[in-house]
């Protein structure tokens, strides 16, 4: 028997106590003069075995409690010995540190093989998945290395670190062991594995295992929605918690194999702000992807300026916004006031017929989309070859012969999740402008844009002014949506809240003064830096889930999550890779179990037996009184 | 007197000095108080007056009531008996047991010195026997008032020590009383059942009349001690380690079924059986004397 954490095992001195206190007090039982044992005699001499045994009984147990916990704490595992692993003279141990590793006793097993494997070795080499740029040499840097790690929050590709392992025993020839989960999603091109020289995989993963976890979390309407993710090939049942600001609720799913299930939690968040919180999933083997954090921000309600120099083109839009007067206030002016007001005091404009605008708008509107401004363009009869914010350029304005529809949505977007083609493919386009540039959301059937996106400048251009002489959208159903989804869009991804584990996180701060940054790791001061005129602080240590927040007068929050898909723990054939020369392992009888999780099962069970007795003779010494 | 008798608990008779006031107190305290009492009589009091009969005694005759009436008439006194009562007091080291200001063998002597007064105001004869594993002392009856003082000296004296072995001793005295009487044994009767119930029923095989007064501490008989404790026979000093919270019911159990086999027992054998509580005031025992002793006429 072998232990991640020996340091632990001094505890097991604890046991003494109650073998002390046993024998102290039986020394110090008081003498009581009594007239005759005669009776007492008889009656615990009946009485005598039970109470020996009670004593004896306890003493046993507290006695191994205070020895299986310490033996717990110190992480024992069981090995043979005399594997092939362990006399290993010289390897480089690639060992994957991605989250799926944490699933069941997954981890346990590969730190195993990695201490066996290492231990056999003068100078062992270590590289984790995690970190290929570093690599961990030497007896005392890996065993302290393997005593402290755990899975990381990553969902790491095992590319760079084979790059890395393959650029090393280039020059070494060394052996290479790759202990890992196999895991799909997180292998890189198969073809890639059969280059490497002298690699042996060690797999200690499964095919068989029923993982599920959450995949994304958002607010749909008054809602918020969880997309809760069965990875395995059986129907399971979990319950979803739902925590936010100090409320909380929960469900119960069951989920099909291979399959997701929506959850919804209606608790509308109507005043405004920011609100943080997570998703969680009980009773679910792999961790990581069982909590979600999300920050949601609830706007308050905005005006938004309408442009046109014409009637119509604002009447429509003002319509259709006015359904939504609960979160938008609508102010219809003249284009000709672009030039006199300051436009940064909206967070977004709409400006309903583009062709009026003159070159110094032009200016003036790219100047506020630099300064996080935010914009809808309706294009109407504009210049040809007229260039808005270097990334978009007119053509032409196309009147088309009778109508065109629209037939190719992008509904992964925020804008047209909701959406259906059919939704959208009644509309009749009649003029429109050809424009180059952007990410088209919505194209006509004639493969032209009808709705673009520029991210860059949070700007989206509707190639048509909302009138009928360019299309009839303005009479259908669809319009008040697409136009309300269009300001809630580009109203709220001024700031982006969710990010995952790994990323670096570049946030922009009205002024340059220091902030407090709190993590789940801590607290700390932080210094935004100016770019390019804009004060910004990059977060780079975000290994964590969790909520990361900015403090400064204003709360700003963003949500660091695991990426989802390590959750799919479906790993890549065994025996195609043995079929293709590769040797690997599967078999780890003999490369050591961790036994903590039994022993601490023990000390819970030798617990519940002690409550039992103590229960029982409480009831007994009840007092008596006749 | 009313008042004095309700204070006459044992705890406020041990504050007394002198084993003759003690008796004196509770007896009258306990006489004072029987009301229209059944007992009347149990003094040399007149009774009554009867026509001769031939075989009376002529020295019982009222000559008075012949010189005025002519005619013979006796005197009757009702206390008149020719009662022997032993007073057999257990005197071992079970009796030394003390929760508080006085042992059970303070209480057993003082239960002898009062029924010795009791018994020599109806000028009944009188004796006292102390034993523990042996007999320790034999004072034969007698009815004089300087007998009852040698019989309250000797309960003053009494000094608790030594097993009981009750059966044995108890054997000896019934070989050892040859003429009929009434035998009063005051003990806490630990020894073997069995052979305590043998030994009683042998003074009945010897026509004695028997009244056992069976003596006991709450303490005995509820264990009622809150914590484990070694427990230290009195007599034997043997010692046992016992968690009283344990055992308490089925020792509670054990020793009510004991007395229950003493009282059926001594039932069986018409021997009058009291179990008394040495915390408790003398009343009940001297009822008990007294009903018996009616009884026996």
């Amino acid at each position: 028997m072998r232990f991640f954490a020996p340091g632990f095992l001094w505890l097991m001195s604890l046991a003494l106590i109650p073998v002390i206190i046993h024998l102290l007090s039986r020394l110090r039982l008081k003498r009581q003069e009594f007239p005759s044992l005669l009776l007492l005699q008889a009656v615990s001499r009946e009485r005598f075995s039970w109470v020996r045994l009670k004593e004896i009984l306890l003493l046993v147990i507290r006695t191994l409690i205070l020895l299986l916990i310490p033996l717990g704490l110190s992480r024992p595992y069981l090995s043979l010995g005399n594997s092939r692993l362990s006399k290993i003279q010289q390897a480089l141990v690639l060992l994957d540190d991605s989250y799926s590793l944490g699933y069941g006793q997954r981890w346990q097993k590969a730190i195993a093989v990695a201490r066996q494997i290492t231990q056999g070795s003068i100078k062992p080499l270590l590289i984790l998945a995690s970190e290929p740029e570093s690599v961990f040499l030497g007896q005392s840097v890996v065993n302290s290395l393997l005593d402290t790690l755990q899975p990381s929050s990553l969902a790491t590709p095992l590319t760079r670190v084979l790059i890395r392992a393959e650029s090393i025993v280039r020059a070494q020839n060394l052996p290479i062991f790759l202990i890992t989960d196999l895991q799909k999603n997180s292998l890189p091109d198969s073809d890639y594995f059969l280059r490497i020289p002298n690699l042996n995989v060690i797999f200690v993963g499964s095919t068989n295992f029923d993982n599920a976890g959450i995949s994304r979390v958002y607010r749909h309407n008054s809602v918020i929605r969880a997309e809760v993710n069965n990875y395995s090939e059986k129907t399971v049942a979990r319950t979803v918690r739902l925590v936010l600001e100090g409320h909380s609720a929960e469900q119960t799913i069951s989920i099909p194999p291979h399959s997701y299930t929506v959850v919804d939690f209606a608790l509308p968040l109507n005043q405004p702000g920011i609100y943080t919180g997570k998703v969680e999933l009980s009773f679910d083997s792999l961790f990581a992807d069982n909590v979600r954090y999300f920050v949601f921000e609830v706007l308050p309600r905005i005006t938004v300026p309408i442009f046109a120099s014409t009637e119509p083109s604002g009447r429509y839009l003002e319509m259709a916004l006015s359904a939504d007067s609960q979160f938008v206030k609508t102010v219809i002016m003249n284009t000709n006031r672009l030039r006199s007001i300051d436009l940064r005091s909206y967070r977004l404009v709409i400006i309903g017929d583009v062709g009026a605008l003159s070159p110094t708008d032009f200016d003036r509107l790219g100047f506020y989309l630099n300064s996080n401004g935010a914009a809808i363009f309706c294009l109407s009869d504009v210049k040809t070859g007229a260039v808005l914010a270097r990334h978009l350029k007119f053509d032409s304005l196309v009147q088309t012969a009778g109508f065109v529809s629209p037939n190719d949505v992008d509904t992964a977007h925020p804008i047209f999740e909701i959406f259906q083609r059919s939704h959208l493919s009644t509309v009749r386009v009649f003029k429109y402008v050809r424009i180059a540039g952007g990410k088209p959301l919505l194209r006509l059937s004639d493969g032209h844009p009808l709705i673009v996106e520029i991210p860059e400048e949070n700007l989206i251009v509707w190639t048509f002014s909302p009138q009928p002489e360019y299309s009839d959208i303005v009479f259908k159903a669809v319009f008040a949506p697409l136009l309300h989804r269009t300001v809630t869009y580009l109203a709220r991804i001024q700031e982006r809240s969710e990010y995952t584990v790994g990323d670096s996180v570049v946030i922009t701060l009205p002024t340059a003064r220091p902030v407090i940054l709190s993590t789940p790791a801590g607290e700390r001061t932080v210094s935004p830096v100016v770019d390019q005129q804009r004060a910004v602080v990059k977060i780079t240590d975000t290994r964590i889930p969790g909520i990361y927040q900015l403090s400064n007068g204003e709360k700003r929050a963003i949500a660091i999550n695991p990426l989802p898909a390590e959750g799919n723990l479906v790993p890549i054939s065994v025996h195609w890779l043995r079929a293709n020369g590769i040797r690997v392992q599967t078999d780890l009888a003999d490369a050591g179990t961790e036994v903590t999780l039994p022993l601490f099962y023990w000390a819970g069970l030798l617990l519940a037996v002690e409550m039992i007795i103590l229960g029982a003779e409480f009831y007994r010494k009840m007092p008596v009184r006749r | 007197m009313a008042i004095l008798k309700q204070e006459l608990t044992p705890a406020v008779i041990a504050r007394l000095k002198g084993i003759d006031l003690k008796a004196r107190l509770v007896v009258e305290g306990f006489l004072s108080g029987l009301h229209r009492s059944p007992y009347k009589g149990f003094s040399v009091e007149f009774a009554e007056y009867r026509q001769y009969m031939p075989g009376d005694e002529l020295k019982r005759v009222d000559w008075r009531v012949f010189g005025r009436t002519d005619r013979f008439f006796v005197r009757e006194y009702e206390e008149e008996t020719n009662l022997r009562a032993y007073l057999v007091v257990d005197a071992s080291g079970s009796m030394r047991y003390a929760n508080g200001g006085y042992t059970k063998l303070d209480y057993a002597r003082w239960l002898g010195a009062s029924l010795a007064y009791l018994l020599n105001r109806q000028k009944d004869s009188t004796g006292l026997v102390i034993f523990s594993d042996r007999i320790e002392r034999y004072i034969p009856p007698r009815a004089t008032s300087y007998h009852l003082r040698v019989i309250w000296r000797e309960l003053e004296r009494v000094k608790p020590g030594g097993e009981t072995d009750v059966s044995t001793s108890l054997h000896e005295l019934a070989e050892r009383i040859k003429r009929r009487g009434l035998v009063i044994v005051i003990s806490d009767l630990w020894d073997d059942a069995d052979r305590v119930i043998n030994a009683l029923r042998h003074f009945r095989a010897r026509k004695h009349e028997l009244l056992v007064f069976h003596l006991f501490h709450p303490d005995e008989r509820l264990l009622d001690f809150r914590s484990p404790l070694i427990f230290r026979d009195l007599e034997t000093r043997q010692e046992v380690a016992v968690d009283p919270r344990l055992i308490q019911r089925q020792y509670q159990v054990g020793f009510d079924r004991r007395c229950e086999r003493f009282r059926r027992s001594c039932a069986e054998g018409r021997i009058d059986y009291q179990l008394l509580n040495v915390t408790v005031p003398f009343d009940q025992a001297l009822l008990v004397y007294l009903e018996h002793r009616r009884r026996l006429g």
